[in-house]
């Protein structure tokens, strides 16, 4: 809140707030969803998100898969619904 | 946090974290199908398309993602039927694709057991003898996105995007707070 003079009284008025117009939230459909997932799996794993996604549930990750990448990939499963 | 329905607890629930995410640069969040409307099953949002970070000053990078689930407390709950739980996070700060700070809980994942809040410090910010803690599931609170935003403003010098950034992250910290329920 700010004050102004208003009428020889001094009135607080809203402070104009801070909106940020070009944030945004998208929500996807399934195939832009798959596109996202495969796309995030070979940037980081170099692996479609099918190769992935069959190595991750058969439990047969290969050693040298970085873990955080793995983590991250998880965090997108819902993409690949 | 809470809504009358499912879109409006999703919307409760990512707007504040679009704010914060706003005090660093433009926040492009992007949720998985059906993430605003199905109840009972798991969703994520992401920064981006999920594998491009959010460019920062200094040459720094920050990765978010969060999967949450919307349940359905019941009709007596009125206005509050709807409520979007947190069920993993990951957040993370990077220099150059090398890793700075992470902030890590995901319960869910088939890859780990480490199923607690946790840290990784990376090998970036360590001398040579403490190489060890670069792997290291460092146990923590449960962090929120506002403070890990406000770590990498107060603490490592990434440039605020807007002028009311702490105001903004205290607003948004204190909705988180007040609907958390751990």
């Amino acid at each position: 809140m700010s004050t102004m003079a208003h009428s020889g009284r001094r009135v607080e008025v809203p402070t104009m707030s801070v909106t940020d117009v070009t944030s945004t939230v998208t929500e996807l459909t399934a195939e832009q969803g798959h596109q996202l997932f495969d796309h995030a799996a070979r940037t980081e794993l170099g692996v479609s998100g099918e190769e992935f996604l069959r190595r991750l549930n058969a439990q047969d990750v290969p050693d040298d898969w970085p873990r955080d990448a793995i983590s991250r990939l998880e965090i997108l499963l819902p993409f690949a619904r | 946090m809470p809504g009358a329905t499912p879109p409006a607890a999703v919307q409760a629930f990512i707007e504040p974290l679009k704010d914060a995410i706003s005090c660093v640069g433009i926040a492009h969040i992007t949720l998985s199908q059906g993430a605003r409307k199905a109840v009972g099953k798991t969703h994520s949002w992401t920064l981006n398309d999920g594998s491009s970070p959010m460019r920062l000053s200094g040459g720094l990078s920050f990765h978010a993602g969060m999967r949450f689930e919307i349940q359905d407390r019941g009709q007596s709950e009125g206005r509050e039927r709807y409520r979007v739980s947190t069920r993993e996070y990951i957040y993370s700060v990077t220099k150059r694709s090398r890793k700075i700070w992470e902030a890590h809980w995901h319960p869910l994942a088939l890859n780990s057991p480490i199923d607690i809040p946790h840290y990784h410090i990376g090998g970036t910010v360590l001398t040579e003898d403490g190489v060890y803690l670069a792997r290291a599931h460092i146990p923590s609170p449960r962090v929120s996105i506002e403070q890990f935003v406000r770590f990498m403003i107060e603490q490592i010098g990434v440039a605020p995007h807007r002028d009311d950034w702490s105001e903004q992250l205290e607003r948004t910290e204190s909705l988180f707070r007040e609907h958390s329920s751990w």
